[in-house]
Parts: structure tokens; sequence; C-alpha cells
């Protein structure tokens, strides 16, 4: 009896201690992994979008926000297999083609989810969720939307996603100021019951987000909306390739506006090749052609060697140099031409004798006073610069025909810039857009970047009076807003390819600034390539003026007489 | 004998009535939280909606005052771009 009483009381014993260690292993040792188990079960994980800062215009209209639209989808288990149901849907989708497409493939398809069409706005989603038809489903999908349309693209970048997964801006002022306007994302977790309602009495945890800062730019929308119109129309009417136009104001450096044709839409930047990305105005270079002999003539005005009253004693015929030979462009030559007059006719050959005037060294070093061969610092984020040729590989031919701007390449921001320099009276203004950017309870001011004097007050003066003179003399006269002081330059550059011009394809441009006599914007407009004339004189200027005669009337200048 | 036995009884009711009426609290309690739990989800949901409506609402008034919107509109109500024309007088008064 007692052995066997102790047999039970062993069992028991046993029995107890396999009790006491299950608990001992669900209680200790496994007891994080539960409790994580039992948190995950009744608590809820939240991220509070911060919310990307906006992109302001000068008066403070938004030319990006966000918006929240929304990805339709489908379960095809559910959704009906009908022509009818397709008709009813079309209205909604504005790319019918590509959604209905979609539709139909999902019809015939057995998965459980299937994608039809991005970025829905409210009303189309309010809209399909109208029709009650089954199986139809959206997920919030943030955005950004650009109420002033894509004309300022190239100024803004757009918003992708990096390779984790987040948000980031591309080009433009997205890309440059991703770390303003990218906000800090928030966390809520909290307590909840079955039926996901938040435990009052429960532990919660809220992290605010902190919303990204935004931007106000210099960008005038209706400097912008204008030379957006003008660019199309001219293209259309020269039948150009496509074309820039980039205003500025020359005292303080804001970009006004900056259009570039064709171009891309911001919000469905996946549907356009990457090429298309990079703003051509700051990134890609091109020769300047005769709108560069402002830049070579204010520097020689300035070292000296030239005055305005110096006439060429070598301009009765073409120049050979090392071999080559330096022809006039419209076959005209203009013997013991005045420096006025150079600029005038555009004179090749009287830009060579001013070049043999200056020197190659001092004109390579003005070439970089002026800016080129570096990058202007325009906060945008694709910016690039022609790197020039050390001074030692610029042989004679070189910088003779440098001097009427064939074989230096710019970018078209480099030469608006130079050329402000001259509306400036001398001083080299820094291209920026951003004025002030903006966060929950501060507004922060950024001061126009200080211009660098370069050359002289009076040098800078000789060249507007010779622009001025080239505009009220010269071709482009019968274009010219009557009553205006205009002060500007033609150019008709070829497009070097593979070691040589191309024969057939240019950029013509008219570069200028006005009123002359106390600027209020600077302007460079270029046409790729535009048909049947080739000539600055008759396409890039009439469409230079045409954008002008409206800038006057919106800024309020009138004529002088 | 009696009295102890009674004693025992009269601990017991109070016990259980003490239970009762804690029950009955808490049962009073969680629903009371439990109801402001489902208010407060209403809430955090009519507050996302209307979040929604204003940012919908904003995003209405961009489009309609934007530049192309206005000019769309101008040019069907067959309103023309202006046209600036300066008139330079004579430099000279002119004779009848």
């Amino acid at each position: 009896m007692t052995k066997r009483t102790n047999w039970l009381l062993l069992l028991f014993c046993l029995f107890g201690l396999t009790i006491a260690l299950r608990l001992l292993y669900w209680q200790v040792w496994q007891s994080v992994n539960l409790s994580t188990q039992a948190s995950l079960e009744h608590t809820s994980s939240v991220e509070l979008s911060s919310g990307r800062g906006d992109i302001l215009s000068a008066d403070n209209f938004a030319l990006v926000t966000n918006s929240l639209n929304y990805l339709l989808y489908v379960d095809p288990r559910q959704f009906p297999k009908t022509t009818a149901v397709l008709n009813q849907m079309a209205p909604f989708f504005d790319s019918t083609a590509s959604a209905q497409e979609n539709l139909i493939t999902a019809q015939n398809s057995n998965l459980h989810w299937f994608a039809i069409a991005h970025s829905l706005s409210p009303p189309q989603k309010t809209g399909l969720e109208q029709l009650k038809i089954p199986g139809l489903g959206f997920e919030p999908e943030p955005g950004r939307t650009y109420p002033e349309g894509s004309s300022s693209a190239y100024l803004l970048g757009f918003v992708g996603q990096n390779t984790a997964g987040q948000d980031q801006g591309y080009f433009g002022l997205e890309g440059f100021y991703n770390r303003e306007l990218s906000g800090r994302p928030g966390q809520l977790i909290q307590e909840h019951d079955a039926f996901n309602r938040p435990i009052v009495i429960g532990d919660d945890y809220r992290l605010s987000p902190q919303p990204g800062h935004s931007l106000v730019t210099s960008i005038d929308r209706t400097v912008q909306f204008t030379i957006t119109r003008h660019l199309a129309d001219a293209i259309s009417k020269y039948h150009a390739e496509g074309g820039t136009v980039s205003v500025m104001d020359p005292i303080t450096g804001r970009i006004l506006g900056m259009a570039s044709l064709p171009g891309y839409d911001p919000a469905n930047f996946g549907d356009y090749s990457p090429d298309l990305y990079r703003n051509p105005i700051i990134s890609d270079a091109y020769e300047p052609g005769s709108t560069f002999k402002t830049v070579v003539m204010a520097s020689a005005i300035d070292a000296g060697v030239v005055t305005p009253e110096t006439t060429c004693p070598t301009c009765s015929g073409p120049v050979t140099i090392d071999g080559d030979t330096i022809v006039s462009g419209d076959g005209h030559y203009y013997p013991n031409t005045s420096m006025p007059d150079i600029i005038l006719h555009s004179d090749n050959i009287g830009m060579v004798f001013v070049s043999r005037q200056l020197g190659k060294t001092k004109m390579l070093n003005y070439i970089r006073r002026f800016g080129f061969g570096q990058l202007t610092g325009v906060d945008l984020q694709e910016e690039s610069s022609p790197s020039l040729k050390p001074d030692d590989q610029w042989h004679d031919i070189d910088w003779a025909t440098a001097s009427f701007g064939q074989g230096v390449a710019v970018t078209r921001l480099q030469m608006l810039r130079a050329v402000s320099a001259i509306a400036n009276l001398g001083k080299l203004p820094t291209p920026h857009l951003v004025t002030q950017i903006i966060s929950q309870d501060t507004v922060k001011n950024l001061p126009d970047p200080q211009p660098q004097q370069i050359i002289s007050p009076s040098a800078a003066s000789a060249v507007t009076q010779m622009m001025i003179r080239g505009v009220n003399n010269g071709e482009v006269r019968y274009y010219k807003p009557s009553g205006y002081l205009i002060a500007g330059k033609t150019g008709t550059a070829q497009i070097p390819v593979a070691g040589h011009y191309d024969p057939n394809r240019v950029i013509s441009s008219f570069i200028g600034f006005a009123p002359a006599d106390n600027p209020k914007f600077a302007m460079l407009v270029t046409l790729d390539n535009p048909k049947p004339s080739q000539w600055g004189s008759t396409t890039a200027a009439p469409t230079w003026f045409g954008i002008a005669s409206d800038l006057f009337r919106y800024f309020g200048i009138p004529p002088y007489n | 004998m009696f009295p102890s036995h009674m004693k025992k009884i009269k601990l017991t009711l109070i016990v259980l009535t003490i239970d009762a009426l804690l029950l009955v609290g808490q049962f009073a309690l969680t629903t009371s939280r439990a109801t402001d739990g489902d208010r407060l989800a209403k809430l955090n949901q009519l507050q996302a909606e209307l979040n929604d409506q204003n940012q919908n609402l904003r995003l209405e008034v961009y489009n309609l005052s934007s530049l192309p919107s206005i000019s769309a509109k101008a040019s069907a109500a067959n309103f023309a771009p202006a046209n600036t024309v300066a008139w330079t007088p004579p430099p000279v008064a002119l004779a009848p």
C-alpha cells in the first residue's frame, strides 16, 4: 500500500513538475514572444503622413501641391464579365484605352487582385463608387498635382520613389530642395478592440509628423504662362524641332520664368522618355553663335584695347589663320568698320579683329570671368557646365572663331547670365529661384546673392548702346515694339556633329534686355532648327519681341515716347 | 454554533453582493468606454473625410484660378489677347 502510494505521489510530483516547467517555459522563456504577439493583436501602428511641402510662385500660388488620388483595382472573381460594365465605366477614365485594356484583361483573369488605373481623382472615385459594380476597390495613392499645368515642369522636377520605396524629388526644385520639402512622418501606436475601435483607457504613443517646408519661388506665373504660349506658337509657326525661353531679373538674378518644349508632364513622368527630364536650359551645351559677340566686345572695351570709336583695318575681306579662312556670315565685308557697326552687322571679321586686339590670355580670362566653364549656381538639381579647354590647348583659330561664338560651348543659362551682367552695369548676378522657405512656424527669407563686378560700368554701358543700335537699325527693327528701348543681339549657331558642323541644322537665338536704360528683365529665346528661315533675326527675334510686348504691358512699363 | 453559521451566511451574502455590484460596475464602465472608443473611431473617420474634402476644395480653387484655366474660359467667351499699340505723336505741329 505504501509502495503504491509512493508511486502515486511520485507520479503527481512529476505531473506537477511538468506543469511547472511548462508554465516556466510559457511565462518566462516565451514571455517576450507572447507579449509581442499579444501586442500585435491588440495594438496598431499607423504611420502619420507628414506631407511634402508645396512649391509656390512669387504670388504664393501653388505650382505644386499634394493631392490624394486613388488606385482602382478589381477582384476578378467578383467583377462582372460583361461589356456593359466596361461601357458604364469608360467615361470615368482619362486614358480610356489603357484602363479599358486592363479591365478586359482582369475579366479573363483568375487573380484575386488586379490593378486597373492609377491616380484617379476623388470625383472619378465617387462616380465609379456610385455605379455599385461588384469587385471594384480603391486604395489611397498620395501624389503631387500641378495646378498651372506642365509648363513649369523643367523648373519643378517631379517626385518618384527611391530604391527604398520612399518618395524622393528628382530634377529641378524637387530634386535640389528634396531635404527641405520632405517632411518627417509621425507614428501612432494605439490599442484597439476586436472591431478595430481604439480603446480609450489603453496605452497609446504618438509621434507627431513634421510636415515638409514649402518654397516660395521667384517664378511669376504670368510670365511663365506668357513665355510658354509664345514658345509653342513660335515652334508651330517656324516649324522648329523645339525651343526654349528663359527670363531673368538681371539686377537680382531671380528667374522669372523658364520654358522648354517639347516637355513632359511631371504628374505622369513615367509616360515620357527619361531623355526629356533634364532641363536643356541648364544642362545642354550649345554654341551661342553671334550672341557671344556681346561678351567679347564688352571684354575688349573693359580691357581698354578697343573703344566705340576704334575702326577695324583688317575688315575688308576674309581672314586666314593657321591655314583656315574665316569669312563673313552673309558675304558682306565692311572696310574700316567701327565697333558699334561690328555689332550692328554681326561682323565675324570685325570680331576676329577685336579678339586679336584683346589677346588669347585676356580673352579666356574674361570668358571665365563672365561665368563660362563653371556652374551658375542656380538652385536646380541637374545643372551642368561644359568645360573650357585649358589655355594651352586653344589654337589661334580657336580663339578667333570663339570671338563670334563658334567652337565654344555654353549653356543657355550661362549665356543669359553673362548678358545680364552687361544689363547690370558689369555686375554678374547669380541666377536663383527660391526666395523664402516656409516651415510650420517660421519664414526664412533667402537674400539675393551679391553680384560680382566683372567689367566696368562704362564698358557695360558702351556695349548696351551698341546692342540698342543693333536693335534699332538692324534687320530686327521691323519686329521691335515701337517706343521701347531694347538692347539685343541675334544669333544663328551651327550645330557641331562628329568633328564638323551640320550643314542643315542650326540653333537660332535672340538675347537681350529691356528697358535698356532700367532693365526689368533679360531674356533668351532659342529655336532648334526653324524653317524655312534659319536666321535668328527672322525667327527668334520676333518671338522675343512678341513676349517683350506682353511683358511690358504686364509690368506696366510705358513706351518712352 | 448557530450564530457563527449565520455570520458565515451573512458574510457570504455581503461578498456576493459586492461581487455582483462590482461586476455590474465593470460592465457599465467597459460599455461606457467602448462607446467612447466607438465615438472616437467615428470622429477620426470624420476628421479624415473633412481633411480630404478640404484638400479637394483647395485643389478645385487652385484649378479654377490657374492661368491656363482662366485663359481657356476667356477664349471660350471670345475674349482676345490684348494688343498694345504705341502712338508716336508727330515731332512738330502740322498745319491744317
